[in-house]
């Protein structure tokens, strides 16, 4: 660490598990201290939205979520001096909330699980067309656990709904079906509409 | 989704928007449907969708097949290559297949190896009885 600025100081102190809350020091992530010894625990890259932003994030906050950009750091196809990770199909605002995502659940994956899926909660309070931008995103980067979080939101949203209820929720206006196919559907099983 | 534009998807190409009077045209199967209106859900590439649906629960997956075409067509591939194996929650009733289109009848939607309830009872009358050495009579039985 050559510099003292304040921000190296919180990012050393950070590395070696010791965090400042509240004016005490307090230590936590002792995973942080291994990975200080065997090497620079905050190695960042750089990903590129679709609107050409650059965001900076920590390379093991991503490696460790997103099988795509792990699969590119090991094949060595990444260079971390000149590269940047292109990102065409995910825009700045999807791509902030997806890194926010990685990055809390790796610095708190200690934390309680309640705490967790209080956060997840908090996490996906989006609009309707940001929760599907985000399932395109951690899909395209094969983010698992935010990938399951979402489909497990999408069938809270269906779980136990009539078929008119479902189609207001998820705005389905054309249905597709003929008016002969859609009075039969509803002759046939009333129950479900 | 965002403002217009064409993203691709493991070899599926989709445009979005958000705007009514745009005609959204999604690939779908080999075939291009028009679509005028604009449902988040329905507007997902195919193969997101089906992993949407292989998420529902067994009950819910027979009141998608009939929210809309699209929804449909998911939730049969995730019939096959999901609900089939997998065992449902609720199972005390059987249901007919409600989309009979490859003509297989009626489909008990049922966990292949769930424990019926349907053993009868081998006792009969209480008598519990159990011969050790049968005779070489076989009568007895």
């Amino acid at each position: 660490m050559t510099q003292l600025d304040r921000l190296s100081v919180y990012h050393w102190l950070n590395a070696w598990c010791i965090k400042p809350v509240g004016g005490a020091l307090v230590r936590q992530e002792p995973e942080y201290i291994l990975l200080a010894l065997m090497g620079s625990p905050l190695k960042k890259i750089m990903l590129c939205s679709s609107e050409k932003e650059i965001f900076s994030v920590e390379e093991q906050v991503m490696v460790q979520h997103s099988v795509i950009i792990n699969n590119m750091i090991e094949d060595g196809s990444y260079n971390h001096e000149e590269s940047k990770i292109p990102l065409d199909c995910v825009d700045s605002k999807t791509l902030k909330k997806v890194i926010d995502y990685c990055t809390h659940h790796t610095h708190h994956h200690n934390d309680n699980q309640e705490d967790l899926e209080a956060w997840d909660a908090q996490f996906l309070n989006v609009d309707s067309n940001g929760l599907y931008d985000l399932l395109m995103a951690a899909n395209y980067l094969e983010i698992r656990n935010l990938l399951d979080l979402i489909y497990g939101t999408i069938k809270n949203m269906i779980k136990g709904k009539k078929i008119d209820e479902i189609r207001r929720i998820f705005n389905i206006k054309d249905h597709g079906f003929t008016p002969e196919e859609e009075e039969q559907n509803r002759k046939e099983y009333p129950h479900f509409y | 989704m965002s403002s217009p534009c064409t993203l691709t998807f493991r070899r599926k190409r989709v445009v979005v928007s958000n705007k009514v009077q745009v005609p959204l045209k999604r690939m779908c199967s080999d075939k291009i449907t028009l679509k005028f209106e604009c449902s988040p859900l329905e507007a997902l590439p195919l193969d997101i969708l089906i992993k949407v649906v292989c998420g529902v629960e067994h009950e819910d997956l027979h009141r998608l097949f009939h929210v809309s075409k699209t929804i449909r067509e998911a939730a049969l591939v995730a019939k096959d290559l999901h609900f089939e194996y997998s065992t449902p929650r609720n199972n005390t009733f059987a249901l007919y297949n409600p989309f009979d289109l490859d003509g297989n009848g009626l489909d008990e939607i049922e966990a292949p190896n769930k424990q019926l309830k349907k053993c009868k009872s081998r006792l009969s009358g209480g008598n519990l009885s159990l011969t050790l050495f049968p005779s070489m009579d076989e009568g007895d039985y």
